[in-house]
Protein backbone atom coordinates (compact mmCIF):
# COMPACT_ATOMS: atom_id res chain seq x y z
CA UNK A 1 0.00 0.00 0.00
CA UNK A 2 1.94 3.10 -1.35
CA UNK A 3 0.90 6.77 0.07
CA UNK A 4 1.29 10.05 -1.57
CA UNK A 5 0.50 13.75 -0.26
CA UNK A 6 -0.50 15.73 -2.99
CA UNK A 7 0.75 19.97 -2.83
CA UNK A 8 -2.91 20.51 -2.17
CA UNK A 9 -2.70 18.20 0.46
CA UNK A 10 -4.58 15.55 -0.87
CA UNK A 11 -3.45 12.11 0.05
CA UNK A 12 -3.98 8.94 -2.56
CA UNK A 13 -3.46 5.75 -1.24
CA UNK A 14 -3.39 3.01 -3.79
CA UNK A 15 -3.26 -0.86 -3.53
CA UNK A 16 -1.04 -1.55 -6.73
CA UNK A 17 1.89 -3.56 -6.57
CA UNK A 18 5.38 -2.04 -6.80
CA UNK A 19 7.32 -3.88 -9.90
CA UNK A 20 9.82 -5.63 -6.80
CA UNK A 21 6.55 -6.96 -4.94
CA UNK A 22 5.18 -8.27 -8.18
CA UNK A 23 8.55 -9.95 -9.16
CA UNK A 24 8.70 -11.27 -5.71
CA UNK A 25 4.97 -12.77 -5.57
CA UNK A 26 5.95 -14.95 -8.90
CA UNK A 27 9.05 -15.73 -8.09
CA UNK A 28 7.72 -17.38 -4.84
CA UNK A 29 4.64 -18.85 -6.37
CA UNK A 30 6.76 -20.34 -9.17
CA UNK A 31 9.00 -22.14 -6.92
CA UNK A 32 6.52 -23.01 -4.83
CA UNK A 33 5.30 -24.81 -8.20
CA UNK A 34 8.10 -26.40 -9.47
CA UNK A 35 8.27 -28.39 -5.91
CA UNK A 36 9.69 -29.02 -2.83
CA UNK A 37 13.17 -29.84 -3.93
CA UNK A 38 13.65 -26.53 -5.85
CA UNK A 39 16.33 -24.28 -4.40
CA UNK A 40 14.31 -21.19 -3.55
CA UNK A 41 16.79 -18.54 -3.96
CA UNK A 42 18.44 -19.54 -7.80
CA UNK A 43 15.93 -21.89 -9.46
CA UNK A 44 13.60 -19.17 -10.32
CA UNK A 45 15.60 -15.90 -11.11
CA UNK A 46 13.95 -12.61 -11.62
CA UNK A 47 15.07 -10.70 -14.90
CA UNK A 48 16.64 -7.40 -15.78
CA UNK A 49 19.31 -7.61 -12.63
CA UNK A 50 20.39 -4.00 -12.38
CA UNK A 51 23.92 -4.73 -11.65
CA UNK A 52 24.29 -8.12 -14.02
CA UNK A 53 23.96 -11.88 -12.43
CA UNK A 54 26.04 -14.34 -13.08
CA UNK A 55 25.11 -17.06 -15.72
CA UNK A 56 24.21 -20.78 -15.74
CA UNK A 57 25.32 -24.27 -17.32
CA UNK A 58 23.81 -26.02 -19.95
CA UNK A 59 22.38 -28.54 -17.63
CA UNK A 60 20.79 -26.39 -14.73
CA UNK A 61 17.16 -26.04 -14.89
CA UNK A 62 16.75 -22.50 -14.25
CA UNK A 63 13.58 -20.40 -14.93
CA UNK A 64 13.76 -16.28 -15.37
CA UNK A 65 10.75 -14.06 -15.03
CA UNK A 66 9.87 -11.10 -16.58
CA UNK A 67 7.19 -8.68 -15.35
CA UNK A 68 5.35 -6.32 -17.38
CA UNK A 69 2.53 -4.18 -17.61
CA UNK A 70 0.18 -4.78 -20.52
CA UNK A 71 -1.57 -2.63 -21.85
CA UNK A 72 -5.89 -3.66 -22.25
CA UNK A 73 -8.82 -1.82 -22.79
CA UNK A 74 -10.06 -3.41 -19.69
CA UNK A 75 -7.65 -0.98 -18.02
CA UNK A 76 -10.03 2.09 -18.99
CA UNK A 77 -13.03 1.95 -16.70
CA UNK A 78 -12.99 3.01 -13.40
CA UNK A 79 -15.69 2.87 -10.88
CA UNK A 80 -16.03 5.63 -8.74
CA UNK A 81 -17.83 5.66 -4.90
CA UNK A 82 -17.82 8.40 -2.07
CA UNK A 83 -17.94 7.88 1.19
CA UNK A 84 -19.90 9.99 4.26
CA UNK A 85 -18.15 13.21 4.60
CA UNK A 86 -16.10 14.15 7.74
CA UNK A 87 -15.03 16.79 8.98
CA UNK A 88 -16.01 19.00 6.00
CA UNK A 89 -14.25 15.92 3.41
CA UNK A 90 -15.59 12.64 2.19
CA UNK A 91 -13.19 9.74 0.99
CA UNK A 92 -13.48 9.21 -2.70
CA UNK A 93 -12.72 5.41 -3.99
CA UNK A 94 -11.42 4.39 -7.40
CA UNK A 95 -11.22 0.48 -8.47
CA UNK A 96 -10.15 -0.95 -11.89
CA UNK A 97 -8.09 -3.35 -12.97
CA UNK A 98 -4.19 -3.08 -14.45
CA UNK A 99 -3.14 -6.13 -16.92
CA UNK A 100 0.54 -7.93 -15.61
CA UNK A 101 1.98 -9.78 -18.09
CA UNK A 102 5.00 -12.47 -16.77
CA UNK A 103 7.22 -14.14 -19.50
CA UNK A 104 8.18 -17.46 -18.07
CA UNK A 105 11.78 -18.36 -19.62
CA UNK A 106 12.98 -21.55 -19.00
CA UNK A 107 16.29 -22.63 -19.66
CA UNK A 108 17.69 -26.71 -19.13
CA UNK A 109 17.07 -30.37 -20.18
CA UNK A 110 13.68 -30.20 -18.81
CA UNK A 111 12.83 -26.55 -19.83
CA UNK A 112 9.42 -27.74 -22.02
CA UNK A 113 8.14 -30.27 -18.92
CA UNK A 114 8.56 -27.41 -16.13
CA UNK A 115 6.99 -24.97 -18.42
CA UNK A 116 4.31 -27.21 -18.79
CA UNK A 117 4.06 -27.86 -15.20
CA UNK A 118 3.63 -24.36 -14.30
CA UNK A 119 0.99 -23.73 -16.94
CA UNK A 120 -0.85 -26.50 -15.53
CA UNK A 121 -0.69 -25.47 -11.69
CA UNK A 122 -1.18 -21.73 -12.72
CA UNK A 123 -5.14 -22.67 -13.43
CA UNK A 124 -4.82 -25.13 -9.84
CA UNK A 125 -7.20 -23.31 -7.27
CA UNK A 126 -4.15 -23.10 -4.62
CA UNK A 127 -2.05 -20.63 -7.14
CA UNK A 128 -5.04 -19.23 -7.82
CA UNK A 129 -5.90 -18.48 -3.84
CA UNK A 130 -1.97 -17.27 -3.74
CA UNK A 131 -2.03 -14.65 -6.58
CA UNK A 132 -5.46 -13.41 -4.95
CA UNK A 133 -3.87 -12.46 -1.60
CA UNK A 134 -1.84 -10.04 -3.99
CA UNK A 135 -4.95 -8.97 -5.56
CA UNK A 136 -4.48 -10.66 -8.84
CA UNK A 137 -6.20 -13.09 -10.71
CA UNK A 138 -5.30 -15.29 -13.96
CA UNK A 139 -6.51 -14.40 -17.56
CA UNK A 140 -7.46 -17.65 -18.63
CA UNK A 141 -6.34 -18.35 -21.21
CA UNK A 142 -2.92 -18.72 -21.74
CA UNK A 143 -0.84 -20.06 -24.97
CA UNK A 144 1.09 -23.21 -24.74
CA UNK A 145 4.85 -23.26 -23.86
CA UNK A 146 7.01 -22.77 -26.94
CA UNK A 147 9.94 -24.90 -27.32
CA UNK A 148 13.03 -22.62 -29.11
CA UNK A 149 16.82 -24.15 -27.94
CA UNK A 150 19.39 -21.33 -28.31
CA UNK A 151 22.88 -21.64 -30.00
CA UNK A 152 24.98 -20.18 -27.59
CA UNK A 153 28.76 -21.27 -28.05
CA UNK A 154 28.83 -23.92 -30.18
CA UNK A 155 26.01 -25.67 -28.21
CA UNK A 156 22.43 -25.70 -28.25
CA UNK A 157 20.79 -24.69 -25.07
CA UNK A 158 17.34 -26.67 -24.85
CA UNK A 159 14.93 -23.30 -23.92
CA UNK A 160 10.89 -23.06 -23.55
CA UNK A 161 9.01 -19.63 -23.41
CA UNK A 162 5.05 -18.90 -22.47
CA UNK A 163 3.40 -15.95 -21.26
CA UNK A 164 0.82 -15.44 -18.78
CA UNK A 165 -1.84 -12.22 -18.36
CA UNK A 166 -2.75 -11.78 -14.34
CA UNK A 167 -5.50 -8.84 -13.91
CA UNK A 168 -4.79 -7.02 -10.76
CA UNK A 169 -7.43 -5.25 -8.80
CA UNK A 170 -6.44 -1.72 -7.72
CA UNK A 171 -7.62 0.26 -5.19
CA UNK A 172 -7.27 4.02 -4.76
CA UNK A 173 -8.64 5.97 -1.93
CA UNK A 174 -8.42 9.80 -1.69
CA UNK A 175 -9.62 12.23 0.21
CA UNK A 176 -11.49 14.99 -1.60
CA UNK A 177 -13.03 18.26 0.26
CA UNK A 178 -17.09 18.05 0.79
CA UNK A 179 -19.32 20.60 1.54
CA UNK A 180 -20.64 19.28 5.48
CA UNK A 181 -23.36 21.76 5.95
CA UNK A 182 -25.62 24.34 3.62
CA UNK A 183 -26.50 27.47 5.38
CA UNK A 184 -29.64 29.30 4.55
CA UNK A 185 -30.82 32.34 5.71
CA UNK A 186 -34.63 34.29 4.39
CA UNK A 187 -34.98 37.83 4.30
CA UNK A 188 -37.93 39.55 3.37
CA UNK A 189 -37.44 43.27 1.75
CA UNK A 190 -37.51 45.19 5.21
CA UNK A 191 -35.33 42.66 6.94
CA UNK A 192 -31.44 43.37 7.38
CA UNK A 193 -28.74 41.88 6.38
CA UNK A 194 -27.91 41.35 9.73
CA UNK A 195 -31.66 39.93 11.02
CA UNK A 196 -32.71 37.02 8.80
CA UNK A 197 -36.37 36.23 9.60
CA UNK A 198 -35.49 32.73 9.35
CA UNK A 199 -32.13 30.48 9.17
CA UNK A 200 -32.30 26.73 7.44
CA UNK A 201 -28.91 24.39 8.04
CA UNK A 202 -28.96 21.27 5.82
CA UNK A 203 -26.62 18.63 6.41
CA UNK A 204 -26.41 15.33 4.63
CA UNK B 1 57.58 -17.80 -22.62
CA UNK B 2 58.63 -14.13 -22.21
CA UNK B 3 57.62 -12.86 -18.93
CA UNK B 4 56.68 -9.36 -19.47
CA UNK B 5 55.41 -8.84 -16.12
CA UNK B 6 58.37 -6.40 -15.01
CA UNK B 7 57.14 -3.86 -17.50
CA UNK B 8 54.07 -3.93 -15.25
CA UNK B 9 56.01 -2.81 -12.12
CA UNK B 10 57.97 0.21 -13.81
CA UNK B 11 56.32 3.00 -12.25
CA UNK B 12 57.14 5.15 -15.50
CA UNK B 13 54.44 3.27 -17.25
CA UNK B 14 52.01 2.04 -14.41
CA UNK B 15 49.81 3.36 -11.79
CA UNK B 16 47.92 1.97 -8.93
CA UNK B 17 44.14 1.74 -9.37
CA UNK B 18 41.48 -0.55 -7.20
CA UNK B 19 38.92 -3.23 -8.05
CA UNK B 20 35.75 -3.44 -6.09
CA UNK B 21 36.12 -6.99 -6.21
CA UNK B 22 32.08 -8.76 -5.50
CA UNK B 23 30.74 -12.10 -4.46
CA UNK B 24 27.94 -13.12 -3.09
CA UNK B 25 24.61 -15.80 -4.34
CA UNK B 26 21.23 -16.01 -5.19
CA UNK B 27 18.61 -14.43 -2.42
CA UNK B 28 15.18 -15.59 -3.59
CA UNK B 29 15.71 -15.10 -6.98
CA UNK B 30 18.08 -12.07 -7.40
CA UNK B 31 21.43 -12.12 -6.67
CA UNK B 32 22.98 -10.18 -3.74
CA UNK B 33 26.77 -9.11 -3.81
CA UNK B 34 29.01 -7.29 -1.27
CA UNK B 35 32.09 -6.21 -2.93
CA UNK B 36 35.64 -5.65 -1.35
CA UNK B 37 38.20 -3.44 -2.66
CA UNK B 38 41.30 -4.92 -3.97
CA UNK B 39 44.37 -2.63 -4.54
CA UNK B 40 45.96 -2.83 -7.71
CA UNK B 41 49.03 -1.76 -10.15
CA UNK B 42 49.49 -1.59 -14.09
CA UNK B 43 49.01 0.56 -16.82
CA UNK B 44 45.51 2.09 -17.58
CA UNK B 45 44.84 2.96 -21.15
CA UNK B 46 42.34 4.61 -23.09
CA UNK B 47 39.58 2.61 -25.28
CA UNK B 48 37.17 5.16 -25.90
CA UNK B 49 37.24 8.36 -25.32
CA UNK B 50 34.58 10.06 -22.40
CA UNK B 51 31.96 10.55 -25.61
CA UNK B 52 28.78 12.70 -24.69
CA UNK B 53 25.63 11.21 -26.00
CA UNK B 54 22.77 14.34 -26.22
CA UNK B 55 19.16 12.14 -25.60
CA UNK B 56 16.25 14.04 -25.43
CA UNK B 57 16.03 13.08 -21.85
CA UNK B 58 19.90 14.76 -21.29
CA UNK B 59 23.24 13.95 -21.82
CA UNK B 60 24.78 10.57 -21.11
CA UNK B 61 27.84 10.28 -21.26
CA UNK B 62 30.14 6.45 -22.03
CA UNK B 63 33.41 5.20 -21.90
CA UNK B 64 35.99 2.76 -21.70
CA UNK B 65 39.69 2.14 -20.51
CA UNK B 66 42.19 -0.97 -20.78
CA UNK B 67 43.61 -2.15 -17.96
CA UNK B 68 46.93 -4.39 -17.71
CA UNK B 69 48.16 -5.84 -15.08
CA UNK B 70 50.32 -8.37 -13.29
CA UNK B 71 47.09 -9.00 -10.50
CA UNK B 72 44.18 -11.30 -11.99
CA UNK B 73 40.85 -9.01 -12.92
CA UNK B 74 37.75 -10.99 -13.19
CA UNK B 75 34.29 -11.07 -15.36
CA UNK B 76 31.28 -12.50 -14.17
CA UNK B 77 31.74 -15.75 -12.94
CA UNK B 78 30.13 -18.60 -12.07
CA UNK B 79 30.33 -21.72 -10.19
CA UNK B 80 31.74 -21.87 -6.23
CA UNK B 81 33.20 -18.77 -7.11
CA UNK B 82 30.20 -16.37 -8.08
CA UNK B 83 30.61 -13.04 -8.21
CA UNK B 84 29.57 -10.43 -10.80
CA UNK B 85 32.74 -8.24 -12.67
CA UNK B 86 35.07 -6.53 -11.22
CA UNK B 87 34.49 -2.52 -11.07
CA UNK B 88 37.95 -0.81 -11.74
CA UNK B 89 38.18 2.25 -10.44
CA UNK B 90 41.07 5.37 -12.24
CA UNK B 91 41.06 8.70 -11.28
CA UNK B 92 37.32 7.98 -9.33
CA UNK B 93 35.51 6.60 -12.22
CA UNK B 94 34.20 3.55 -12.38
CA UNK B 95 34.84 0.84 -15.43
CA UNK B 96 32.80 -2.21 -15.33
CA UNK B 97 35.04 -5.41 -17.19
CA UNK B 98 33.34 -6.39 -20.01
CA UNK B 99 36.26 -8.81 -21.36
CA UNK B 100 39.61 -10.19 -19.85
CA UNK B 101 42.54 -11.36 -21.50
CA UNK B 102 44.29 -13.94 -19.41
CA UNK B 103 48.22 -13.73 -20.80
CA UNK B 104 49.16 -15.12 -17.15
CA UNK B 105 51.90 -17.13 -19.18
CA UNK B 106 53.28 -14.27 -20.05
CA UNK B 107 53.36 -12.90 -16.88
CA UNK B 108 50.31 -10.04 -17.14
CA UNK B 109 46.32 -10.08 -17.12
CA UNK B 110 44.99 -7.29 -19.48
CA UNK B 111 40.73 -5.96 -18.93
CA UNK B 112 38.67 -4.09 -21.24
CA UNK B 113 36.38 -2.00 -19.40
CA UNK B 114 33.70 0.05 -19.57
CA UNK B 115 32.69 3.24 -18.08
CA UNK B 116 29.78 2.61 -15.47
CA UNK B 117 27.54 5.83 -13.73
CA UNK B 118 28.10 6.10 -10.60
CA UNK B 119 30.82 8.43 -10.20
Amino acid sequence: MSSTTFPNGQVLTSTALTQTRTENAFQLLTTAILGKDTDPNSAVRVSWPTGGAPGWEITDDVAFLKATISDDRVNRSRDRSQKNPVDSSLTETVTYLRVWKIDFLLYGPNSLDRATLIKSALLMDWTQTSLASSNLAIVLDVADPRRMPELFEGQWWERSDFSARFNELITETTTVPAIGSLKIDLYTEDTSVSQPVREITVTP
Amino acid sequence: MIDVSDILSDPDLCEPFEAQRSAGSFQAGRFVSTATPVPLYGSVQMADAKTLAQVPEGDRVTGARVFWSVSPMYETRTGSDEGLSDILIHHGVQYRVAKVWNWSDNGFFKAFAVRIKGS
